[in-house]
């Protein structure tokens, strides 16, 4: 089949779009709204081209036989120009100074300054600690409630009134800590300007690093360092491990820790309970390392919630060793020491203000940064880390192993649990430790490993969307034994608090990367990692004892409410929304 | 608005066909049905105009558990022949929507009532009464739905999306309710009008030139007239008494304004030469003491206010439009707003998802093509 646009012939196969049939030949059509990983709504009225003399959006138009379409006429330059126009005028001055896709559009179209006034009102949620919310910026394209209500099956947002007074809000107009929002920051990825954002830190972190009588701490998640680069221009995939190091020692933190040490850690915990689980017949087992799965598992099917992993999210895990036997060790007071994380996440900021998760007196973890923050952090200081040279992450909490860096990535968790827990019943290790069968980025991916101590039936699914088919399923009557759930699309990687903006492309090429630094790794197996070991043996004792289950573990609300976060002063005043 | 009454209207268009129609029809098999309604010439009353057996034989080859919907949202400012017709012949409608249902086998219809309309529900479900025996002998369940006041749910396809508990917006077309509508099935939309003259076609008592008008305006007798198209506008003006010496006429809120020209003939051809859009069948007759300016102005204010907000165009375009016309109509504006609102008139009319948000600014290409000095005289 064939259509002709601007003049040339160009071949397609039935269903696609005029869209995707241009981006595929070099033809620049500029898009607003459209988003490569979600369906398109047309709701910005940018794309529009001729299609047989009619003004289609090119989005949502699929291709029909001998189509004859014009992309560059002057009609249509002057519309898509108005289009822009409007959608500009309706932001903040302020917005349009930033970098964002609003502004890019904007240059595309060859508008320098909108026309008319900005006349949207100003309204800020920042009940949530995760994600933060204000309408005035917000350009109404639609991706967040899509992304919430199709891809993640959540619905905490949604539009509200009509013409001007048209707004996304909290579901029943309730702010965002009151909904069944699980902070996975899909929707901040996905917003074109500012009006979603991951609750700042950055503020914090800053006067935390001229307080001079503070030890800083920092530790970086896996996948910060395969997609930091992209912020400073590198391709998606770039591995920057010793980079980021040297950055944030020249930064001002004291010790640099890696959050793979703990992700080992976590394993150790974790595949224990699993085979201690199966031994048990107490199958099936959900991980428990993704703080919005967690907070998902627990609004939406808090009778699971027995099913999920007591073992913290490596970022706790780290947070509890950090300030009990780092701080130990060092004869410092845990008082003393300010915790930071760099996370791939929006959703860790919340699970570090939770009431429950803490081994210390104070919060494990005091601030969390994602890799937005720390990217435009690093650019306030003119810190470029491509620039610098490689360091290494600080003992006693810096050794990682394969398993442990492969948390980034969906199927990880898993891949990492099971190299261990096949070592803890067979006595040694795979032969091979590359489990494709884990891999991929099919939405949920099942399988079976039988070895001969080990039965065992496995799922993975990633974006909660898929996670609710996959447990809608085991509630049916399917069986597996442990399940490996990721609230965002290809994991980490994928996550919410990830460079803007991200695609499958981009989210594929940090797996990549990911997996390119396991199979670099001498070790990849968890319970090979020396200084857990030596962590085990001067302090904790042995996975799930006693001492590990009071610092290492947690436990989960089953009333059906998502876990609670630690109210402070600060929060009583919070301006309430309406 | 005004009174809806003609006593010459009871022995035509709204003739009581008291179930002979219907047992006509329902002696024809579907395919019978379906080509004497096409036959017939019948077009939809409701604005678009699509050939209701067309419309009807689209559904009926789409495969799927169809459904009938009656579309008694009427909400086109100064448009009220469905509320006539509902008060007047409510059997009418409901045996146009069993020989719907009979035509493409449906077993569920539903009316979706304007919420202001909501005292003439006794009247629907009277109806619906009399003609029980038809709608058991099909084993066919019709609901009334109340709508909740958006101008949009007029809209076939947020009519949809209203009566699955949805957010009131459009839905892309293609794929057209017929083929995938209510719950993904395929769907018969059909407007009030056009359900109830179903049943005359079988009478053989049906003319598709005859339609009802709804007048308004500057008028002694302002109601819902008989028409036959090609007649003169100033006669068909005639009948309903003009306060003054009328200078314009809109076609309801989105067809657009035009001069007053007695001796035009009332059709498609010249009314779509001059601009505007007859749509769904009503004239607004504006006098000497009205500005055109203003008269946008007020129409403007019902778009912004009813604009559902899917589409950027739609939901600042009107707002925009809004603002430049208030500055016009203040003497406010420059020669550079009255540019930028050919601009984004352009823009809505073209741009915009839905049919209603590219029908929004009509009276104002309009008004700004044939009153153009009016809008200038007002501008520095």
């Amino acid at each position: 089949m064939q259509i002709t646009i601007d003049g040339k012939k160009i071949s397609f196969t039935k269903g696609e779009t005029i869209l995707e049939i241009a981006r595929r030949n070099g033809i620049e059509i500029p898009t607003l709204c459209f988003h490569p990983m979600l369906e398109p709504e047309g709701r910005c009225r940018v794309c529009l081209v001729e299609a047989n003399a009619r003004i289609v959006t090119s989005c949502d138009t699929r291709a029909a036989e001998g189509m004859i379409i014009n992309t560059k006429t002057k009609r249509l330059l002057r519309l898509r120009r108005e289009a822009v126009n409007l959608i500009a005028s309706s932001v903040p001055p302020q917005t349009l100074k930033e970098d964002n896709e609003l502004t890019r559009a904007m240059k595309k179209v060859g508008l320098r300054k909108p026309t008319y006034l900005h006349h949207v009102v100003q309204e800020k949620d920042h009940s949530s600690k995760a994600v933060w919310r204000r309408t005035d910026s917000c350009i109404l394209c639609g991706r967040c409630t899509q992304l919430c209500s199709e891809k993640q099956s959540v619905d905490a947002i949604a539009f509200a009134n009509r013409s001007g007074e048209t707004v996304i809000v909290g579901v029943e107009e309730e702010p965002l800590a009151s909904t069944k929002c699980v902070s996975c920051g899909q929707c901040v990825l996905a917003c074109p300007t500012n009006a979603l954002t991951e609750a700042g830190e950055i503020r914090q972190v800053e006067r935390i690093l001229e307080n001079k009588e503070k030890i800083k701490v920092v530790q970086v998640a896996p996948s910060v360092r395969v997609s930091l680069g992209e912020c400073f221009g590198l391709e998606p995939g770039a591995i920057l491990t010793g980079q980021v190091v040297a950055a944030l020692k020249k930064t001002g933190f004291d010790y640099v820790f890696d959050t793979n040490f703990s992700a080992d850690m976590t394993i150790m915990e974790e595949a224990t309970e699993l085979v201690e689980r199966i031994k048990n017949k107490k199958t099936p087992m959900f991980t428990s390392c993704c703080p919005a799965w967690i907070d998902f598992c627990c609004e939406f099917y808090p009778k699971l919630v027995s099913k999920l992993s007591t073992t913290k999210s490596p970022q706790q895990v780290m947070g509890a060793m950090i300030k009990t036997y780092f701080a130990k060790k060092r004869g410092i007071k845990p008082k003393s020491i300010v915790s930071v994380s760099i996370m791939p996440c929006t959703a860790k900021k919340r699970e570090a203000s939770l009431s429950g998760i803490n081994a210390s007196r104070g919060r494990d973890i005091d601030l969390v940064l994602t890799t937005r923050e720390l990217a435009e952090l690093l650019k306030k200081k003119r810190i470029n880390p491509t620039a610098l040279k490689p360091a290494d992450f600080d003992s006693p909490l810096g050794e990682s192993t394969g398993a442990g860096t492969i948390f980034g990535s969906t199927g990880g968790v898993m891949e990492a649990a099971l190299r261990t827990a096949y070592f803890l019943t067979e006595g040694h290790n795979l032969r091979n430790s590359d489990l494709m069968m884990a891999r991929g980025s099919k939405g949920i991916r099942e399988f079976s490993l039988k070895t001969k101590k080990l039965n065992l039936k496995g799922a993975v699914a990633h974006g909660l969307g898929n996670a609710r088919k996959l447990i809608e399923r085991m509630i049916a009557g399917e069986h597996f034994d442990f399940v490996e759930v990721m609230a965002c699309p290809g994991g980490c990687v994928g996550g919410g608090g990830q460079p803007k903006p991200t695609d499958w492309q981009k989210i594929n090429a940090r797996a990549k990367a990911i997996y390119r630094i396991d199979r670099g790794k001498k070790k990849r197996a968890s319970h090979e990692n020396e200084e857990v070991k030596k962590a085990y043996f001067e302090f904790l004792g042995e996975p799930c004892s006693k001492k590990a289950e009071r610092i290492l573990h947690r436990h989960y609300p089953v009333n059906g409410k998502k876990p609670s976060e630690k109210r402070s002063l600060q929060d009583f005043k919070a301006p309430k929304l309406h | 608005m005004g009174k809806e009454k003609s006593s010459s209207l009871e022995k035509s268009l709204l003739f009581k066909s008291n179930l002979e129609g219907l047992k006509k029809a329902l002696a024809l098999k579907p395919g019978q049905v379906i080509r004497k309604v096409k036959k017939s010439g019948l077009c939809g009353r409701g604005g678009a105009g699509f050939p209701t057996g067309l419309k009807w034989e689209i559904s009926a080859k789409a495969s799927g558990e169809h459904f009938v919907l009656c579309n008694a949202d009427e909400g086109e400012p100064g448009t009220f022949k469905d509320k006539l017709i509902i008060s007047k012949a409510p059997l009418n409608i409901i045996e146009g929507i069993i020989i719907a249902c009979h035509a493409v086998k449906a077993r569920e219809a539903f009316i979706y009532l304007r919420g202001e309309y909501s005292h003439l529900k006794p009247k629907l479900q009277g109806a619906i009464r009399k003609a029980r025996p038809f709608l058991e002998r099909k084993g066919i369940k019709v609901t009334i739905v109340l709508g909740e006041g958006a101008y949009i749910c007029g809209e076939e396809t947020a009519i949809l999306n209203s009566i699955e508990g949805r957010r009131p917006e459009p839905r892309r077309k293609p794929p057209y309710p017929a083929v995938k509508g209510l719950r993904g099935q395929p769907t018969v939309v059909n407007n009030v009008e056009t359900l109830s003259v179903i049943p005359l076609i079988f009478l053989e008592r049906f003319n598709p030139k005859k339609r009802l008008c709804s007048f308004s305006g500057d008028l002694k007798k302002p109601g819902v007239f008989e028409v036959v198209e090609g007649k003169k506008l100033g006669e068909l003006v005639e009948m309903a008494k003009p306060i003054g010496v009328p200078r314009a006429v809109s076609f309801g809120a989105s067809g657009g304004i035009i001069p007053y020209d007695p001796v035009m003939e009332l059709t498609e051809e010249n009314i779509k030469e001059r601009g505007a859009w007859l749509g769904s069948c009503s004239i607004i007759v504006l006098n000497h003491t009205h500005s055109i300016v203003e008269f946008c102005e007020s129409v403007q204010h019902f778009f912004v206010h009813e604009s559902c907000g899917y589409c950027a165009a739609c939901r600042e375009g009107n707002l925009r439009i809004l603002e430049i016309l208030k500055r016009i109509s203040n003497s406010d504006a420059t020669m550079r707003d009255l540019r930028n609102l050919e601009k984004l008139c352009e823009f809505v009319s073209l741009a915009s998802f839905c049919s209603l948000g590219r029908a929004a600014p009509n009276h104002v290409i309009t008004g700004l093509r044939h009153f153009k000095e009016e809008f200038v005289r007002r501008c520095r």
